[in-house]
């Protein structure tokens, strides 16, 4: 009768084990549910993802500014030029190399913070004889690397003046780096200012467009 | 009357069930779950400007500077 007593009460224990494990199991699996949500996972495992291509340029130096002056008397034209991060120089011209803030007119210093190569082009916005005016004014630029190993497949001939392209952007360089330490191209300005140059303030717009390589 | 074997498969039913609940809650915290990325294509073109100035004086000749002094 004893045994028969203990039974019973051992199997009263067992169900209550039971309906507290099922308790326990069912809140497990709800807050297990809830807690998939929220985890990045403690556990080992492969992710695959793909990081897209991106263009961005950064023009770190995006203006280049002579600001006053005229062609000296004794000169029938002067010449500007920009010569990267350099002083200008200045002949026949009494521009000054120096602007009021102490900081010398520098190339157009262009950054590929992108994070893959690409293709640049440039275009001015207008010739030299609108820009300067005049008989015989010039309006050139070259293109040179700030940072060696910045292009390669360049499709215009480096560290050459030539006339700034007006009509359609023209092809500076096919393959301009990304990498960090060599990312950087800079664009420098030759300007030919005749006796007879329209006065006043002259402003020129360059358009630098990157394209990432197909 | 209980016998002992319902007693014996109860015992043995609660231990499958504590089972079952500790492996769940190991595979949830083994689980490596990546938020969903939402994909981005990127940017293929990126255009900038810069600008070129000076400011242009009138020419003097030099003869109008020394008739300018008479």
């Amino acid at each position: 009768m004893e045994q028969k007593n203990t039974n019973n009460m051992i199997a009263v224990l067992v169900v209550v084990v039971i309906v507290v494990a099922v308790i326990n199991l069912s809140i497990t699996v709800m807050k297990v549910s809830e807690f998939r949500e929220k985890i990045t996972g403690f556990a080992t495992g492969y992710v695959n993802i793909t990081i897209a291509s991106s263009i961005s340029l950064n023009l770190t130096n995006s203006t280049v500014e002579f600001g006053g002056g005229g062609v000296n008397s004794t000169c029938d034209r002067a010449t500007l030029t920009t010569k990267g991060r350099l002083l200008p120089t200045v002949v026949c011209g009494n521009w000054s190399t120096h602007s009021a803030a102490g900081v010398s007119p520098h190339g157009i210093a262009i950054e590929n913070n992108g994070n893959t190569n690409c293709t640049i082009t440039a275009q001015a916005d207008t010739a030299a004889a609108t820009f300067i005016g005049g008989t015989g004014s010039t309006y050139q630029w070259n293109i040179s690397m700030s940072e060696d190993g910045s292009c390669s497949g360049n499709a215009t001939a480096f560290d050459v003046f030539r006339t700034a392209n007006v009509t359609d952007p023209v092809t500076l360089c096919t393959d301009f780096s990304s990498l960090d330490t060599a990312d950087e191209l800079t664009i420098d300005v030759n300007i030919t200012v005749p006796t007879d140059a329209t006065i006043g303030i002259r402003t020129n717009t360059i358009t630098i467009t990157a394209t990432a390589q197909s | 009357m209980v016998s002992e074997k319902i007693i014996v498969v109860l015992i043995i039913i609660a231990i499958l069930l504590s089972v079952v609940s500790i492996v769940i809650t190991l595979s949830a915290v083994n689980t490596k779950i990546i938020p969903e990325i939402q994909p981005n294509s990127g940017d293929k073109t990126d255009e900038a400007s810069g600008k070129v100035s000076l400011v242009i004086s009138p020419w003097i000749p030099p003869n109008a500077s020394n008739s300018s002094g008479k």
